[in-house]
């Protein structure tokens, strides 16, 4: 006799699986978007600051100019965080690929063994 | 501490599995390959032993004798033609000369099991393969219900993950005198009368 309670169990366990490998790719994705967008905006930025910035007379530097250059410098180093986190998740979202393929191919055989038994 | 003991436990079924693809894969032991090949070579001496009386007593009836001819298969679509030499060589060579150099490798060989070892050395990992795998699905279950849920093999044994203890077969129902009819239908008797659909799968 199959236990089939224990069936829909596995089955809604590879469900999970399958949710949680998709939210992965999904913040995976919002991280890459994310450091592309940062990466972009402090490229504008740094164009703009330091075409402002004359190369002599470092002593008339405003404290705005100097703020512009410490917040390019920030919006940059966030989108390398944001390209090493983005990293980090597309390895786990990779590895998590592999333990879902192999529950699928699980829950395949278990669903024939029911149903040829079922016949 | 469940984890380590389900790892334990999926190397030793590894090892049973592997050991029984070498059982399936090498049809034959190295002490039965011996016994082929000095059982060859005795057959080749013994052929080519026949060949020379029979060419013997050709030339004694005066008909021509091929001596040391070799026999040649026909070439087929599949196979080119090859020469018989293993009685000529087997027949000078000597049978101990011969049989010594054919089973020079016997070493690369498995040791392996003869047919009989063979076939209770797989009924053995069979059975060594159901205790392990089922007490790795017990620790499985267990490691679930206490919220610490660990992936199953990829190659677990659908009877095993869906199997049910067998049930336990019903006291044969004996009615007791004064006892009313009523009690056939009840809840305890109907209890294990299987409800439709149950053991049919269909997806959610």
């Amino acid at each position: 006799m199959i236990d089939i309670a224990k069936l829909n169990r596995i089955e809604e366990q590879h469900a999970e699986l399958a949710d949680a490998s998709r939210a992965l790719f999904e913040r995976y994705k919002r991280r890459t978007a994310s450091a592309k967008e940062k990466h972009g905006l402090a490229v504008r930025l740094a164009d703009a600051v330091f075409q402002n910035l004359p190369l002599t007379g470092l002593a008339d530097y405003t404290n705005e100019q100097l703020q512009a250059v410490r917040i390019d410098i920030l919006t940059l180093t966030s989108a390398r965080d944001d390209q090493r986190v983005a990293v980090q998740l597309l390895a786990d979202f990779n590895g998590r690929q592999k333990a879902l393929n192999e529950s699928a191919a699980l829950l395949h055989n278990l669903k024939q063994y029911a149903n040829v038994r079922d016949e | 501490m469940t984890l380590q003991k389900i790892q334990s436990i999926r190397t030793a079924i590894a090892a049973l599995q592997a050991e029984r693809s070498q059982l399936l894969t090498y049809k034959l032991s190295r002490a039965e390959v011996r016994a082929q090949i000095e059982s060859r070579v005795s057959a080749w001496v013994e052929t080519a032993r026949e060949e020379a009386a029979s060419n013997l007593r050709d030339m004694a009836l005066g008909r021509g004798a091929h001596h040391l001819v070799a026999e040649v298969s026909e070439a087929s679509r599949s196979f080119a033609a090859t020469a018989n030499l293993a009685p000529l060589l087997a027949a000078f060579g000597g049978e101990k000369k011969v049989v010594a150099h054919l089973l020079a490798d016997i070493d690369t060989v498995p040791e392996g099991l003869d047919a009989t070892a063979k076939a209770a050395r797989m009924d053995a990992i069979a059975a060594e393969l159901d205790a392990l795998e089922r007490e790795e699905e017990q620790l499985i279950e267990a490691s679930e219900a206490a919220g610490e849920p660990i992936a199953r093999r990829v190659d677990s044994r659908p009877e095993i993950v869906l199997g049910v203890p067998d049930v336990v077969p019903a006291k044969p129902y004996v009615k007791q005198s004064g006892e009313p009819r009523e009690a056939l239908n009840s809840p305890e008797r109907l209890v294990a009368v299987a409800a439709p659909g149950v053991g049919v799968y269909s997806p959610r």
